[in-house]
């Protein structure tokens, strides 16, 4: 016969355990990003030509339009979604996560140009991105979030041996899009299957 | 020394009760077709929990018409997301003060087999 004390410890463990499982399904759900993620490679290709016809430092306008045209049709996205599959999930992680990335890459890219690091004003935008991918993923659990901040990270040091200056933020911003746009059909593929 | 069991809150420690709160604390809000589907459980039963927690404050109910159907939202309030992490810290607490309670009674069982060998 089991003592009281063991029962109530199963009790506790059990229920305990449940919950895990219900915080892991709501880690789940903010962990879809697949729509963001290709508004973000879209953000991305675009600069890729940008960079080239207009100064890498003159990029700011275009970020700021593109990141509040984005930043609506994701919180619609997840709205639409939230009402077909009646859960509506956290919405403002995502959006100051990708305002305060923004802003960061900006400051980084102008710090670069203040001091004259070629470096920072050109890898700099590009590896504070990696590096909230980096923390997003260990937050939401995600693998694959986990695998898009460590590639930037590649991406950003083969870049630099390839190109250099303007070249060089054109050639990280198409490589960050085709990896986003890739991340993003992974995901849908992936939820797609277990719908 | 208060059993750590005293401080679970009876209008929180329930299975479809807490499952509810834990469902809603990562998300804005949820459906109450979503919520029946994900704890497995019926109308009425559902509809009974709903109402307890929300007599505690700790959910916010909205019934609104979308198209021609209704549809209930639920959201966790304040005071239910303190509600869990506390039903969360005090159920951690009774897992520990019970494996603590068996480490004792184990040593408590050795040294005495040790006594009794030497005596």
């Amino acid at each position: 016969m089991l003592h009281p004390t063991h029962v109530e410890r199963a009790s506790a463990r059990e229920e305990l355990d449940a919950l895990t499982r219900l915080h892991a399904e709501g880690r789940r759900r903010m962990a879809s990003m697949w729509f963001p993620l290709t508004v973000f490679g879209i953000i991305y290709l675009g600069v890729a030509p940008l960079a080239l016809l207009i100064h890498r430092n003159h990029l700011a306008p275009y970020f700021a339009l593109c990141l509040g045209i984005g930043s609506i049709l994701t919180a619609r996205h997840y709205r639409l979604r939230g009402d077909v599959e009646g859960v509506h999930t956290r919405v403002l992680p995502w959006l100051l996560t990708s305002i305060i990335m923004t802003v960061g890459g900006g400051v980084a890219s102008f710090t670069g140009f203040i001091i004259g690091s070629e470096f920072l004003d050109t890898a700099g935008p590009f590896l504070v991105v990696a590096s909230f991918f980096l923390a997003f993923a260990l937050i939401v659990h995600s693998r694959l979030l986990l695998a898009d901040a460590c590639a930037m990270v590649v991406l950003c040091m083969v870049s630099g041996w390839i190109a250099r200056g303007d070249g060089r933020v054109a050639l990280q911003a198409a490589l960050y899009g085709v990896l986003l746009l890739g991340s993003a059909w992974v995901q849908r593929t992936a939820e797609r299957r277990t719908a | 020394m208060i059993h750590p069991s005293e401080q679970l809150d009876d209008d929180v420690h329930q299975r479809v009760r807490l499952g509810i709160l834990a469902l809603l604390n990562n998300v804005t809000r949820a459906d109450f077709a979503h919520l029946k589907s994900t704890l497995n459980t019926s109308d009425g039963n559902l509809g009974r929990h709903l109402r307890v927690l929300e007599d505690a404050g700790f959910v916010d109910i909205t019934k609104v018409v979308d198209g021609r159907r209704p549809r209930t939202w639920v959201k966790i309030t304040r005071e239910g997301r303190t509600a869990l992490r506390r039903e969360i810290e005090a159920l951690k607490e009774i897992v520990a003060f019970v494996e603590g309670e068996s480490d004792r009674v184990r040593q408590t069982g050795r040294s005495l087999a040790r006594d009794s060998s030497t005596a």
